[in-house]
Formats: C-alpha cells, sequence, structure tokens
C-alpha cells in the first residue's frame, strides 16, 4: 500500500515540529501540515516595532481569514466564539513555529505529587503516568529548547533541597538576577516567603545556534535575536531532516476506515482541497484547533470528552509602586516566582497557585497614567522616571480543575474556508475562587513588605495562555480521549501531541510537558512504524 | 509664521524637546486630525494663546489659566500624548506616531532599554547594581 508519508503532522509549533524532527532524524518520512504562513524573525520584529496598539501582544502576528489567531486583528478578534460567564482568550498563533513565537519561555517540570492529585487530595483527575515515567523526556525536552535554571532549587516551594529530581542538569546555567529580582527576592525571603527562580528556554549563553540573552525585554511579542526559544527553531531543524512542511494548509477532516485513520485533508487559502494519505497521523494544533479538528472528524471521540474539560491557568495580578527604585526592566521579562502555594494538603480545599515576579519596562503604563492625571512639563520627566523605577508587577495562576462543561465545541457561525469557528464555555469554579481568596492575602503582604502604593488589583480573571484538557489523557477509554503515550483510545494510528492531554496543569507553564510528551510519543511511533 | 513652523514650534514648547522631529509632528499632527476635524484650528489657537499669554516654557505653561481651560488642555494632552506615548488612538484603528523616538522613554535611557532594543551585551543586568540609578 502506498502512503504519502509514513507520518504526517498536523500544527507546526513546538510540539510538531519535536515531533517531525523526532521522526524525520530516524529516517521516517514526515510530512508537517500548518495552517498559517511562514514568517521570518526580522519581519515580525518591525511589525511588533511598527503596530501602533502594543497592548495586545498578538497584534504583529499575522492574521489570516482562513487560520485566525485567538486575538489581535479583523478575523482573529471574532475567532473564539465565547459563549459562558468568561471570555476564555489565551494566547495562540497560527504561523510556522505556532504560539512561542509569542511567550515568557518558562519551562517547569510538574511535580510528582501534580501527577497524583484525585488520589493524594481527592480532587481532580490523576494522570495514567507518573512523574518517574517522564523524567527522562523531560531531560531531553530541556536539551531540545535550551533551558536555564537553578539545579539547586526546591521547586515545590517548600525551602528545602532540590526538588523534583533530575537524571540531567539543566543544559544551561540559571541567568543572572537583574537588581530587581535580587532587591525583591530579598525582602520577600526576609519576611519568611520562598522565591525561586524561574526555568526559562532562554540561552544563557550562546546555545544550539542561538545568541545569549542580552536583555532587550521584549520577550513577549518576540525575541529580536532568537535567544529565546521559538517553535520555528525545531520547525526548520525538521525541514533539514527531510520533513516536507506545507504551509497555509488547514487541516479539516480525518479520514478513518474502521479504527483506522487513513488520510489528513486539508483545504487551502483559496478553498482548494487535498487529500494526503500516511500510517500515523499526530495532531499538534494546541488545544483549541485539535479537538476541533476531532470534532469536525467525528474521530476520537466515544467517551464524548473531546473538547470537554478545557482549563487554562486562569489568574489574577497586581501592580504596586514600591518605596525604593528597583528598576524593572533590566534583563528577560520574567525571572522569578513564588511557590509556597505550589504543593500541599490545602490542595484539598482550594487551588494551588503561583505568583510570577514580571520585569517588564514600565514606561508606556506609567507615562499614561501620568497624562491622564494632567501631568506634564519637566514634572512629567521626572515622575517617568520616578514611577517607572518602581512598579512591581505580580501575576498568579491557579490550578484548574477539568470540569466537563468547560469545553470547545463547534459553533454555528462559520470562517472564511466555511470550517466551524471553535465555540467555548468557560467558568472558574469554588476551587479557584478560594485560591484567590489566599492569594490576595499574599497580595496584601507583598504590598506592607515592598512599603508600595496599591496601583491595580482588581484584574479580574485573566487568562494565562495554557491550553489544557481538551483532549484529556486518562487510562480508562470511557471517560478520556487519550492513553498515557498519547495514543487515541479510538484509533491505534492517531496521537494526540498537544498540552490538551494534560489532565491536571498544576500551575506551571505547561510548554515543556508537552514537550516531554511530544518527544516520548514521536519516539513509540519511531519504532513501530 | 507658516503653519508648519507654528506647529514645531507649539510641539517642541509642549515636549520642552527642542529638537522634536518636524517628521513627527506630521505625523502627530495627521493623525489628530483624522480622528479630529477642528484639532489644527485648536492647535493654532493654543500656540496664538501661549504666545500671546508670554509663557517662556511649559512649565510656565502648566502654572497658568490657559491650562485651566478645557479645550486648550485637551489639545496640550493630546499632542503630549502622542509624542510621549508615541501612539494616537487606541485599538485597531490607532495610529504609530514613533516607537524608538516616544518621549516616555527618553528619561530613562541610561537605566533601562526600549523593548527590542539592545542597552547593553549579553547578561549586562546582572552586572550592575542599579541602586546607583535614582
Amino acid at each position: 500500500m502506498q502512503f504519502d508519508a509514513d507520518v504526517i503532522v498536523v500544527g507546526s509549533g513546538v510540539l510538531g515540529s519535536l515531533t517531525a524532527h523526532a521522526l524525520a532524524t530516524r529516517a521516517k518520512s514526515v510530512i508537517l501540515l500548518e495552517a498559517g504562513p511562514r514568517m521570518p524573525r526580522w519581519q515580525l520584529l518591525e511589525r511588533f516595532r511598527n503596530v501602533a496598539d502594543k497592548s495586545d501582544t498578538n497584534r504583529p502576528y499575522p492574521d489570516q481569514a482562513w487560520a485566525p489567531k485567538s486575538s489581535g486583528g479583523a478575523h482573529s478578534d471574532d475567532y473564539l466564539q465565547n459563549v459562558g460567564p468568561l471570555a476564555y482568550r489565551p494566547g495562540m498563533l497560527r504561523l510556522v513555529g505556532g504560539t512561542t513565537w509569542n511567550w515568557r519561555s518558562a519551562c517547569w517540570r510538574l511535580l510528582p505529587n501534580d501527577f497524583r492529585l484525585k488520589t493524594l487530595y481527592g480532587v481532580g483527575r490523576d494522570w495514567p503516568i507518573d512523574y518517574d515515567v517522564l523524567e527522562p523526556w523531560y531531560a531531553r525536552a530541556e536539551r531540545a529548547l535550551g533551558v536555564c535554571g537553578n539545579p539547586e532549587d526546591d521547586q515545590s516551594g517548600h525551602g528545602g533541597g532540590a526538588f523534583p529530581p533530575r537524571s540531567q542538569a539543566y543544559p544551561l546555567p540559571m541567568l543572572p538576577w537583574s537588581f530587581y529580582t535580587r532587591r525583591i527576592a530579598a525582602e520577600l525571603r526576609a519576611a519568611g516567603f520562598v522565591f525561586c527562580d524561574e526555568p526559562s528556554a532562554r540561552a544563557s549563553q550562546p546555545y544550539a545556534g542561538r545568541p545569549a540573552c542580552s536583555g532587550m525585554n521584549s520577550c513577549t511579542p518576540i525575541c529580536p535575536i532568537g535567544a529565546q526559544y521559538s517553535g520555528d527553531v525545531h520547525a526548520s531543524l525538521a525541514e533539514r531532516a527531510g520533513a516536507q512542511l506545507r504551509e497555509n494548509a488547514v487541516a479539516f477532516r480525518l479520514e478513518r476506515a474502521g479504527a483506522k485513520i487513513l488520510a489528513v485533508h486539508y483545504k487551502s487559502p483559496d478553498g482548494r482541497e487535498t487529500r494526503l494519505s500516511a500510517r500515523a497521523f499526530v495532531i499538534a494544533a494546541h488545544g483549541i484547533e485539535t479537538p476541533k479538528l476531532l470534532l469536525m472528524s467525528e474521530v476520537a471521540n466515544a467517551s464524548d470528552q473531546v473538547g470537554r474539560n478545557l482549563m487554562d491557568h486562569t489568574g489574577i495580578s497586581l501592580t504596586l509602586l514600591a518605596r525604593e527604585a528597583l528598576w524593572p526592566g533590566q534583563g528577560p521579562v520574567q525571572q522569578g516566582a513564588m511557590l509556597h502555594w505550589r504543593d500541599g494538603e490545602f490542595r484539598r480545599r482550594h487551588a494551588a497557585l503561583k505568583h510570577a515576579l514580571g520585569n517588564e519596562v514600565a514606561n508606556r503604563p506609567v507615562a499614561a497614567r501620568l497624562l491622564a492625571q494632567g501631568v506634564i512639563g519637566p514634572e512629567l520627566d521626572r515622575r517617568i522616571r520616578h514611577d517607572a523605577a518602581r512598579i512591581v508587577q505580580f501575576t498568579t495562576a491557579f490550578e484548574m480543575l477539568p470540569e466537563p462543561g468547560n469545553r470547545v465545541s463547534l459553533s454555528t457561525a462559520k470562517d472564511a474556508l466555511g470550517l466551524p469557528k471553535p465555540q467555548i464555555h468557560y467558568d472558574v469554579n469554588a476551587y479557584v475562587r478560594a485560591g484567590a481568596g489566599v492569594a490576595q492575602q499574599d497580595y496584601r503582604r507583598f504590598t506592607e513588605i515592598l512599603q508600595a502604593e496599591v496601583i491595580a488589583a482588581d484584574s479580574g480573571w485573566r487568562n494565562g495562555d495554557h491550553i489544557m484538557g481538551s483532549t484529556i489523557m486518562g487510562a480508562d477509554p470511557r471517560d478520556s480521549v487519550v492513553d498515557g503515550d498519547c495514543r487515541t483510545h479510538d484509533h491505534e494510528n492517531l496521537f494526540l501531541a498537544t498540552t490538551g492531554v494534560m489532565p491536571a496543569g498544576g500551575v506551571v507553564d505547561p510548554t515543556l510537558t508537552g514537550a516531554a510528551l511530544a518527544l516520548r510519543l514521536a519516539d513509540l511511533i519511531g519504532r513501530a512504524v | 509664521m507658516p503653519a508648519a513652523e507654528a506647529r514645531l514650534a507649539l510641539c517642541r514648547f509642549l515636549c520642552g524637546w527642542p529638537k522634536l522631529d518636524p517628521r513627527l509632528v506630521a505625523r502627530a499632527f495627521a493623525a489628530l486630525s483624522a480622528a479630529d476635524r477642528g484639532f489644527a484650528a485648536h492647535a493654532e489657537a493654543l500656540g496664538l494663546a501661549i504666545t500671546a499669554a508670554g509663557l517662556a516654557d511649559v512649565q510656565a505653561f502648566r502654572d497658568s489659566p490657559l491650562f485651566d481651560d478645557a479645550t486648550h488642555r485637551g489639545t496640550a494632552l493630546a499632542l503630549l500624548g502622542a509624542f510621549y506615548l508615541g501612539v494616537v488612538g487606541n485599538g485597531e484603528g490607532a495610529q504609530l506616531i514613533s516607537y524608538e523616538g516616544a518621549l516616555m522613554f527618553a528619561s530613562t535611557q541610561d537605566v533601562t532599554p526600549v523593548p527590542s532594543y539592545a542597552r547593553d551585551g549579553p547578561g549586562y543586568w546582572g552586572l550592575i547594581d542599579s541602586a546607583a540609578h535614582e
């Protein structure tokens, strides 16, 4: 039987490109489909500098009718159809390299206890695999992405020895802390808080062709020099290893015969359709487009869980004006976090949470606020300098629980290709709200410790840009979409490489976990196909 | 005084920046006029009022009754927003005046970068004690 490829991967973001690269280097023939276009870094950088409204970091990215992103353009702003109480609008891009062009590159591992939420704390769901199974793949993912971090941190937030256990050191040494991070860490530690470095996919020294971070403080929306990892790295590596990358190819149907997936059908922007066959298929279209494709195709959903259990790290934030000049904006946009609410018995009662300390240049919001107050003249310049030196930003992420009513489904509204737009119903529950109460107590303490004035404490619920749960992993085919290998229960040759498989997300950015899962499933497919 | 020169003088006066680029002034006026057809006339009136009052600089303007006048105040703040924030308007219809040259960055350029531009080399922030920068 003739196939167009051994494996077809749908989605050229970090997870799809890692998968395609791993398979191509095992001499498998791979076709990698990407809904959006290719764009070079220099062009994205110029678009960022020239875009007037910089409040939506998605805006510099291409906004195409046939493959909208989550926001930041005429086509995209009306794409996700939110029908629930909260507007779920996490960052999502459609171009070669995917959403990690625009991220803060935090690369945490989950904790061993994160895999056993139900068993340990009686809430949520257990993963069907545990930390020890994924650990070697975390190590490989850290090498692939070039992750720097502090090997001595207790990342469970208890101030103990190095944790979680690691078979390999971080491939790169941690980036130095700026004065801002050093001073705030010292003050918080003196008050009894644990403050850890945030591991990130930033080259702290030249790594795999990437230059070292020079602190241009625009990790989001785009690293100007590629010191920060982005998915195009492995999209390029996959092509060089022999994978065939087809951009502007919007997969809309998986064709099956019995339990086997035979082919993927994709549309080009002009509506022309192409059919491609393969021995195996990996859908790596992130946590909204992946369930959307499965629902449109009516595959992999005997459990009725496809699209359900949608989670994010919905959060809140706090902006302070500290007494002391601290100077946020030196170095990368995020360097450290407080993890004292990351794990413990309290997870029976309220959501775990992580406070991240933001390190962004603050001149724009500071100047806008002063002008709105009518400050002009030399006082304006003096006050911009004074206030920009003192802005302190905390962003808090809460662990969600998987709930069937939080879901991605197919809207009756159609996009330019005639495909259904994603419909989303989303809300936070009492478990998360209880966590927010705890976070607010911490906010009052931070304010006291920094002798600060509160600038903004009423952010409301913020999107966390971490799409999880929507094609949930589990041991039981009756209530999950994929097994512990990310293979769909219903189709032996269909795999999902997406953070959408995660049944529990802890409080940390899911990308590294997704990368570990992708490398593991690519290895499995590579041995079998 | 020809209109372009008058506009340039007004903007340099309000920003307290004698080297303000005339191209940015032209861009700002085009954007502000597109949003408000009366803007150019208000700006001209403000410039004449400042001259008539013999105000030496923007500090004097801020302390004068002219700044209490809602129209003059609005005109001044619209222009200052254009040059300090580097943008006119919000959302999809916003117009860029300048990013790298936005005056909101001027007073901190010895300490922090304009985001996406290099201030110094790799790891520079680990080597300095910013307490020296008050």
